[in-house]
């Protein structure tokens, strides 16, 4: 019993879970806008993107190091299945199926050149990133385009709606949260139920040892660019489908909001370390944050400070943490020594 | 790695030092007298001072085995604040700005950059946080203030300083900025390759543990090494407010991306312990000549720049992979 307390305070995902309640509960008293239909739908709807991008930033983190590349991969992917689609009329799944191309062609120049070369993996992606960003805005124009009339069945699916109170907007959930759930629960059974699963924190734990353990390292971390490079191209429609439009520009710079997310939630960059709660938890505290904090008065110019000093001081606690359980550890190994 | 520095000078450099000459070659040949000009010249010297002193700072982390990401809006901030302060010494017998005005104004600033470099470094040696994620969490933060200083919109910089980098020195050819840029340049080759804080942050960026048992004190030298690339970040924020006359929250966001290509062009490993200054510096003056040649073709987009320097780093990192390689089983 008290074992599993233990366990559970050592988690970082309980403390976001309380920040989170705390911060609800504040801006419910200050504002009675919070506890909302209205405001949990639109919360729900604002985390859908950016949980999916979790997923590449969580594989790529905990098997490796950063990836960078997946905002842009989503951009030049979407962009250029929304402009086939306008010209040449193709069905809408073959079009999928070139962006998921798309999307693996991306993985598989960032796998090889971090598994073949071993380069450092912010590197490749930062590099992909800005080739994809070249070619989307060089070759390709770049311009803002409307979803294709193929997609427009998917781009007007809600699943929830809420309706328009004198108090409230209305607001609806987008038929993409589905698509949300059913990729975390395809990768919560891959990670906690499959000896793939079981690699990907191995190889990021302890590489040498993983590969002692007969893990094989370099197929592994080589498929989880891949993985990562198709979630991107599934996030990045999902996101111009409920936009109902695609830019390019718009995708721009949106990992660091993510990385930081994952963080807050738990997921060590030193890799070995993080979990599919810890993600969602953190991609939630964050959306809350911008979101609702024009709620309470506080001006939107403030959003980047907050989000800054939240980065900054979840990474400490982290860090903190990290150096502290390594001190036991090495006091443990001692005492067993003598 | 003694060896080479004790010949003075570094493959690295020499490399890119090649690569420049023949880029020269190449540029002036093809584009004749639109590249071969002192317009030009001047223009490129302006130009390569809004991100040359950033890739500076931004090796200095890189050597002792972290990334600053943040540099960028360090020079934001620094910008922002030192137009404000300068701004509040407008009075109606100076409306262009008094010279106390601009020199606290300039103090202000670059202490500003101090502060953020010192505490991007306590972030990453003392609370030991990876650098990529203090520098992205204080990058957030300083963007962050800047927006708030400037209420979302841009901060204009006062007349009388808006001067500066637009007068040219040295018989009125070389522009202000570009000699800023050669002579922070030289200093910190110095600092860096000739100075026993040199040394240190080398070794730091080889083995923290083993450093520490040679009883370096790595917190003072890596806190040292983000003062150093915030200072030079608050440089870069002035002679910008000084050239464009304004700053903007998000000016210069593509130079992230940019600043790690010259780092790394420059010869310094992402994985820390190796890099010297003058191979940076050049690295600098290629991309530069690089931009400049590619923007005076009309037929070729901007953006293809971009693409052309992801193309460019990975190449040059395989190339790299390539000749350790061959070098190591020799």
């Amino acid at each position: 019993m008290s074992k599993k307390i233990k366990r559970l305070l050592g988690k970082n995902e309980l403390y976001v879970a309380i920040i989170i309640l705390v911060l609800a509960i504040t801006i419910h008293m200050q504002s009675g806008l919070f506890f909302l239909p209205n405001n949990l739908v639109d919360l729900l709807r604002s985390i859908i993107v950016n949980s999916i991008y979790a997923l590449c930033a969580l594989l790529a983190f905990v098997s490796t190091g950063a990836d960078v590349s997946f905002p842009m991969i989503a951009g030049m992917s979407t962009y250029i299945i929304f402009k086939l689609g306008e010209t040449t009329g193709l069905p809408a799944f073959v079009l999928v199926l070139i962006a998921l191309a798309i999307g693996a062609v991306c993985g598989c120049i960032n796998g090889f050149f971090i598994v073949k070369f071993r380069f450092n993996s912010l590197i490749v992606t930062l590099s992909t990133s800005t080739i994809c960003y070249g070619i989307a805005f060089g070759a390709l124009k770049g311009v803002r385009i409307d979803v294709p009339a193929q997609f427009a069945d998917f781009a007007n699916w809600n699943i929830l709606k809420v309706a328009k109170t004198e108090k409230a907007l209305g607001a609806s959930l987008h038929g993409a949260f589905l698509v949300m759930v059913i990729l975390y629960l395809l990768v919560y059974l891959v990670l906690n139920h499959t000896m793939v699963g079981r690699a990907v924190y191995a190889i990021g734990g302890d590489e040498v040892s993983a590969r002692r353990a007969g893990f094989k390292v370099d197929q592994i971390r080589f498929g989880i660019f891949v993985v990562n490079g198709l979630l991107a191209v599934i996030g990045g429609l999902c996101y111009a489908c409920m936009c109902k439009n695609c830019s390019p520009m718009e995708y721009y710079g949106g990992e660091m909001i993510v990385i930081a997310a994952i963080v807050l939630g738990g997921v060590r960059l030193t890799g070995g370390h993080g979990s599919l709660t810890g993600c969602i938890l953190g991609t939630f505290l964050l959306a809350m944050v911008q979101n609702s904090l024009t709620m309470v008065g506080i001006s939107v110019y403030y959003q980047n400070v907050f989000i800054g000093i939240i980065i900054i001081l979840g990474a400490s606690v982290a860090a903190i943490q990290a150096t502290r359980s390594m001190k036991i550890k090495s006091v443990v190994d001692k005492e067993g020594g003598e | 790695m003694t060896a080479k520095r004790k010949s003075g000078i570094n493959s690295d450099f020499l490399r890119m030092l090649i690569i420049l000459i023949v880029l020269f070659i190449v540029a002036g040949v093809t584009r004749g007298s639109a590249f071969m000009s002192v317009k030009n010249f001047q223009t490129m010297g302006k130009q390569l001072s809004e991100y040359g002193l950033l890739a500076l700072g931004l090796s200095m982390a890189m050597i002792t085995g972290g990334i600053d990401l943040s540099t960028v809006y360090i020079a934001n901030l620094c910008g922002a604040t030192s137009a404000l302060v300068m701004q509040a010494f407008v009075s109606e017998a100076n409306p262009d700005g008094s010279l106390t005005g601009i020199l606290i104004g300039c103090a202000v600033g670059l202490l500003v950059g101090l502060v953020c470099g010192c505490l991007n470094g306590i972030l990453v040696s003392v609370v030991k946080v990876p650098p990529m994620l203090a520098t992205l969490g204080t990058y957030e933060l300083f963007y962050g203030i800047t927006i708030v200083l400037g209420k979302g919109k841009p901060i204009n910089a006062v007349n009388n300083f808006k001067s500066f980098a637009k007068n040219d020195v040295l018989f009125d050819m070389v522009p202000r900025p570009f000699i800023i840029f050669v002579v922070s340049a030289v200093i910190l080759s110095i600092v860096v390759g000739k100075t026993a804080f040199g040394r240190r942050i080398h070794l730091v960026g080889v083995n923290e543990k083993a450093a520490a048992f040679a009883g370096i004190k790595n917190v003072a030298v890596i806190t040292a090494a983000y003062m150093i690339s915030g200072l030079l970040s608050a440089m870069t924020g002035l002679i910008n407010l000084s050239k464009i006359a304004s700053v903007k929250a998000d000016f210069g966001s593509s130079y992230v991306m940019m600043t790690i290509l010259i780092a790394v062009l420059g010869g310094c490993d992402p994985n820390g312990g190796y890099g010297e200054i003058p191979g940076v510096a050049t690295a600098v003056l290629v991309v530069q000549v690089i931009s400049a040649y590619l923007n005076s073709i009309p037929q070729i987009n901007n953006y293809y720049r971009q693409a052309l320097y992801g193309v460019l780093l990975l190449g040059f990192m395989t190339y790299k992979y390539f000749r350790n390689k061959a070098k190591s089983s020799r």
